[in-house]
């Protein structure tokens, strides 16, 4: 069988700011999802002629932020360009986006973002305005008019471009999820919202033509249009000529677009009517000292301070609602590894923001009782349970339901022997074999909840040894 | 020392129908034909640029005040003022010519 | 009454006393709009009634003792490409026919926060393209001092207006001499103020790197009222400067250092207009000025460097004129977008604006894009060093606005032939220096201009070398319309 050919995938993500409360250039409220049609719109967005854009000073501040955490490096002086062409829900017959050519500056280039420990390499960072929006009066086919709606034009894009660095559908989308999340860590987006993010994508088998699929219009998409289009490649293979193709989301198939739409040619040149975007080293360092910290820096910071396992880190950081809960109970009290290994096994982000939200003082409570054997870490969890399920104070729970260790090593060496005249043999196995032993030690707690898994280790290792002697 | 001139062809009759589907005018043959024609011409004079030595062009001046920006705070729209522009609408929405 | 017995200068203090009814002077103005703008063809549109109600609520003001504006009572003509809300704006072009912008242009908005008076919308090349106002979608406009000729343009209706009594002053707008040709051909002052200096919020874009909004007029102390009204930041243009307006120090000419430059005398100058400016210059020499020759050898590639950058900008503007949202409505029935489109815009563009549009994409096009725009934003620096350098030795650069005399309306240049009578003036345009152009002579009845540029935000070296050039007088009027 013939090898199959490497894949190679670059990605272009648009990204709205759903933070902002305005446009990218004018006043109106970014908030027109829930609007009727044309309802959020004036002079400026509409495209009427006389109007000018003004730059919304957020939109800079929170492109700048989403470069810094792609590690790019934000250009001190970048510009405005005009991209020409024509549709109807395009307001002015030209998008005011930036560019890398031409003479043109984007707003931050070169970064990377780093996937299941590989690298993909940001090509360029850009800050542009939307276009409106398009339905059709009638069915698609049968329409003779299109009906437009301008309450999208105008809101803030930040489009991030990748070097073709993707190999498969599944890790595009690896790396989507990815970008989504440090987005919304920063504050500046929420990709949940419909159409926040849309993407773009070129694909090329080794070999063959790079081949651009437009309209993907929400990351579930992504990785069906891939497929297919690495499908379609393939089985073609030699005819993928260089084109733009549309994903056809109710179809689920890449078609080719006419040839009138594939030979665009943009004109760019740089926005008359808006400066330049200057951002030199001291903006750039007040940018970096207002960004929220992004997952993959702070799960390094609380390795480094409090000493957490990497894995455990990275999973706390995963989770901002954790991250911050714990850093509350850290400055009440030292136990890290155990308060970590707590939350991120038995809590959720609403067990510490909602109604119900566990106090941090609680937790920490719970924890000490574990840490100085008072309760069982099993014990400690059916508390948390409960108090995330009623809002009660974990410390009641354990008051309530009574719950506390078995300190007894008596009464847990007579479990033990229970355990090893039900199964013959299992001792001896215990002692040839670590698994064995575990398995040992959990038959055990089984019979017994709130005996100590450290105190019946002991205690069953001491029997071990008895009887060997 | 003076730049070479670059080559340059004057304006053909399918440049002209690339510019007018790309600016979407319509023209008719006659009026590709003239503008065809004064295309030419004005790309000639603009040629005279071709001996201009630019490799001493200054770098645009930086601008001397910091770029006016906007607050991201928020002015009522104004949708009644610029629907009523509009020539064709139906309900809420702005009417087009079909895109399909 | 006559509006012309009256100084325009002197009409916002006179209606403040109270000793000059805003409403008849507003309303005499419009007598002889009426009586003269069919021949004339100034005005697109004129505000009878706006005008006189905006009159009389001054004049209740003043009565009242309240505080008037600073331009009380001034009938303002206001070029078509510049918007006010509820007066149709077109730019001459039919394909925004039924455009009622929703708002006012900020010029205007300061200009009527100080009490001037909008008497209507003036006439002007489609768009702005053009220097005769022959290129307009609804008639051309004639030179008040001598029918046969063209007045200039692009702002030929608000400088036949002001020439012929039919404003007390007028806002123009300049990309390259709009207001400066015009100003020049119907002997009145016209400023294109520094880039920067006046908002260009709602004035409708041909150019944008290269335009201002600016005063015209026959009395120039009225100009320099006007421009200061205008001028100054605008939060919603952000290409204006957020430096205070420099004030006139009203000082004569003594000691100004004038430089008259070389290339402007060029041999395209027809030489009766070349003998006239030499006199002004002799008449700024005998106001104690220091005129010496300079030599600016960038300025004969000015004017490709504006048609290529001027073109390119404009094609890009342009592009919002589909009938989709304002002006000409599409074609009807069910064609696909791209042929509507284009069916919209043949018919609603005249031909120099079409010209411009297939230039400018030409230009900004894949494989000419470095060639030529890249290339003229290049010269374009060359040409402002070159500015720079010479006023450290010089206060004021002049020479003719215009190198010939109006021409014919029957005449009919090519299109390069039209573009190369700019020459002069469009080079303060790409530097974005402030120039004004200012009457200082005629040949028969026919008036020649002399431009005056002068360094960055110094407007008012311009307006006092004005106002001394003039004289208390103000300009001549033609004798065609008394």
């Amino acid at each position: 069988m013939q090898a199959e050919a490497k894949v190679r995938i670059g990605l272009e993500v648009h990204c709205q700011l759903t933070a902002l409360r305005t446009k990218l250039f004018c006043a109106c409220s970014s908030d027109y999802r829930s609007s009727e049609p044309n309802e959020k719109v004036c002079p400026v967005c509409f495209g009427l002629p006389g109007t000018l854009p003004v730059l919304n000073a957020k939109a800079v501040e929170y492109a700048a932020m989403i470069a810094l955490a792609l590690d790019c490096s934000v250009a001190g002086r970048s510009l405005f360009y005009r991209k020409n062409y024509f549709y109807p829900d395009l307001p002015k017959g030209f998008q005011i986006s930036q560019y890398d050519k031409a003479g043109g500056v984007p707003l931050a280039s070169s970064g990377h973002l780093e996937v299941e420990g590989k690298a993909v390499r940001i090509t360029r960072i850009q800050l542009e305005e939307d276009p409106g929006k398009l339905t059709y009066e009638g069915t698609i086919d049968r329409s003779s008019h299109s009906l437009v709606d301008y309450n999208r034009a105008g809101i803030a894009l930040v489009e991030i471009v990748t070097e073709p660095d993707l190999e498969d559908a599944r890790g595009a989308k690896m790396f989507l999820e990815k970008l989504r999340s440090l987005i919304e860590s920063l504050g500046v987006s929420d990709g949940e919202l419909d159409g926040a993010m849309r993407c773009d994508a070129n694909i090329s088998l080794a070999g063959g033509a790079r081949v651009e699929v437009k309209n993907i219009s929400s990351f579930k998409e992504v990785e069906k249009a891939l497929n297919y289009e690495i499908l379609r490649q393939r089985t073609f293979s030699g005819a993928a000529s260089s084109e733009t193709r549309h994903w056809d989301e109710r179809r689920s198939i890449t078609i080719a677009m006419r040839s009138k739409e594939e030979e665009q040619d943009y004109r760019y040149f740089p926005e008359p009517d808006l400066p330049p975007i200057l951002l030199g080293a001291a903006a750039v360092d007040g940018v970096r000292r207002s960004m929220p910290e992004v997952a993959d820096s702070k799960a390094a910071r609380f390795a480094r301070e409090y000493g957490l396992s990497p894995q455990l880190a990275r999973e706390l950081a995963a989770n901002k609602a954790l991250s911050a809960f714990f850093e509350e109970c850290a400055r009440l009290h030292t136990g890290y590894q155990e308060m970590a290994g707590l939350s991120v096994s038995e809590l959720s982000a609403e067990d510490v923001t909602g109604e119900r939200a566990v106090a941090p003082a609680d937790y920490v409570e719970l924890v000490k009782m574990v840490e100085s054997d008072a309760i069982t870490r099993a014990q400690a969890k059916e508390a948390l349970r409960e108090a995330t399920r009623t809002g009660r104070p974990a410390r009641e729970v354990v008051r309530s339901k009574n719950l506390s260790a078995v300190a007894d090593e008596g009464a847990i060496a007579a479990v033990i022997e229970r355990v090893a005249a039900a199964r013959p043999g299992s001792l001896e196995e215990a002692a040839r074999d670590k698994k064995a032993f575990s398995f040992f030690v959990g038959q055990v707690l089984k019979e017994e909840p709130k005996a100590q898994p450290a105190i019946v280790a002991r205690l069953l290792a001491s029997r071990l040894r008895a009887k060997k002697t | 020392m003076p730049r070479k001139p670059e080559p340059r062809a004057s304006v053909d009759a399918r440049q002209v129908e690339r510019l007018a589907d790309l600016s979407r005018l319509s023209l008719t043959p006659q009026e590709a034909e003239r503008f065809r024609g004064e295309l030419s011409t004005i790309l000639d004079y603009f040629a005279a640029l071709d001996g201009v030595d630019v490799s001493s062009a200054p770098e645009p001046a930086a601008p001397e005040e910091q770029p006016w920006q906007r607050e991201d705070v928020a002015a009522p729209s104004t949708p009644d003022d610029v629907l009523r522009c509009v020539p064709e609408k139906k309900g809420r929405y702005v009417r087009a010519p079909r895109v399909f | 009454m006559d509006p012309l017995s009256v100084k325009a200068r002197q009409v916002p203090s006179l209606v403040a006393g109270g000793s000059l009814s805003a409403e008849e002077y507003v309303a005499s103005i419009l007598e002889r709009v009426e009586r003269l703008d069919g021949r004339i063809h100034a005005y697109l549109q004129v505000d009878r009634e706006g005008a006189l109600a905006r009159a009389r609520d001054v004049d209740k003001r003043a009565r009242r003792g309240e505080r008037v504006g600073r331009l009380a009572g001034l009938g303002v003509a206001v070029k078509d490409n510049v918007c006010v809300a509820s007066l149709q704006a077109t730019c001459a072009s039919r394909v925004l026919e039924g455009f009622f912008p929703p708002y006012t242009a900020t010029a205007v908005e300061r200009v009527q926060r100080e009490d001037g008076i909008v008497i209507g919308k003036t006439n002007m090349d489609e768009f702005g393209m053009g220097n005769s106002t022959l290129n307009s979608g609804y008639g051309p406009t004639l030179n008040p001092w001598d029918a046969s000729r063209v007045p200039g343009g692009s702002s030929g209706g608000s400088a036949a207006a002001v020439a012929a009594g039919m404003a007390s002053v007028a806002i123009g707008s300049d990309t390259g001499g709009s207001i400066r040709c015009p100003a020049s051909f119907c002997s009145v002052v016209g400023l294109k103020p520094t880039y920067g200096r006046v908002s260009r919020y709602g004035l409708i874009a041909y150019a944008n790197s290269l335009e201002q909004i600016g005063p015209m007029g026959g009395d120039p102390e009225a100009v320099s009222a006007l421009f200061y009204a205008m001028a100054g930041h605008d939060p919603r243009d952000a290409t204006t400067s957020r430096e205070p307006p420099r004030g006139r120090g009203g000082a004569g000419l003594e000691g100004l250092r004038v430089g008259r430059v070389r290339e402007f005398f060029g041999e395209g100058a027809d030489p009766r207009v070349r003998e006239r400016v030499l006199d002004g210059c002799s008449r700024l020499e005998g106001m104690g000025a220091h005129v010496e020759d300079v030599s600016l050898g960038s300025l004969p590639h000015s004017l490709a460097v504006y048609y290529i950058i001027a073109m390119a900008e404009a094609s890009s503007n342009l592009s919002r004129y589909d009938g989709v949202r304002y002006g000409l409505p599409s074609e009807k029935g069910t064609a696909d977008w791209n042929s509507a489109y284009a069916r919209t815009r043949s018919a609603g563009f005249g031909e120099e604006v079409k010209r411009r549009i297939l230039m400018g994409t030409f230009v900004l096009s894949a494989g000419y894009y470095e060639a030529y725009y890249v290339r003229a934003q290049k010269v374009r620096e060359i040409i402002s060093r070159e500015f720079s350098l010479a006023f450290k030795g010089f206060d004021l650069l002049v020479g003719p606005t215009m190198p010939v005399l109006p021409p014919r309306v029957g005449d009919e240049p090519t299109p390069l032939e039209e573009y190369l009578i700019d020459i002069n003036t469009v080079a303060a345009n790409l530097a974005g220096l402030p120039a004004a152009s200012v009457p200082c002579g005629y040949e028969g009845n026919l008036p020649v201009g002399m431009q005056l540029i002068a360094p960055r935000f110094r407007e008012d070296v311009l307006l006092d070398a004005a106002v001394a050039l003039v004289g208390e007088g103000g300009a001549p009027r033609p004798a065609e319309a008394p």
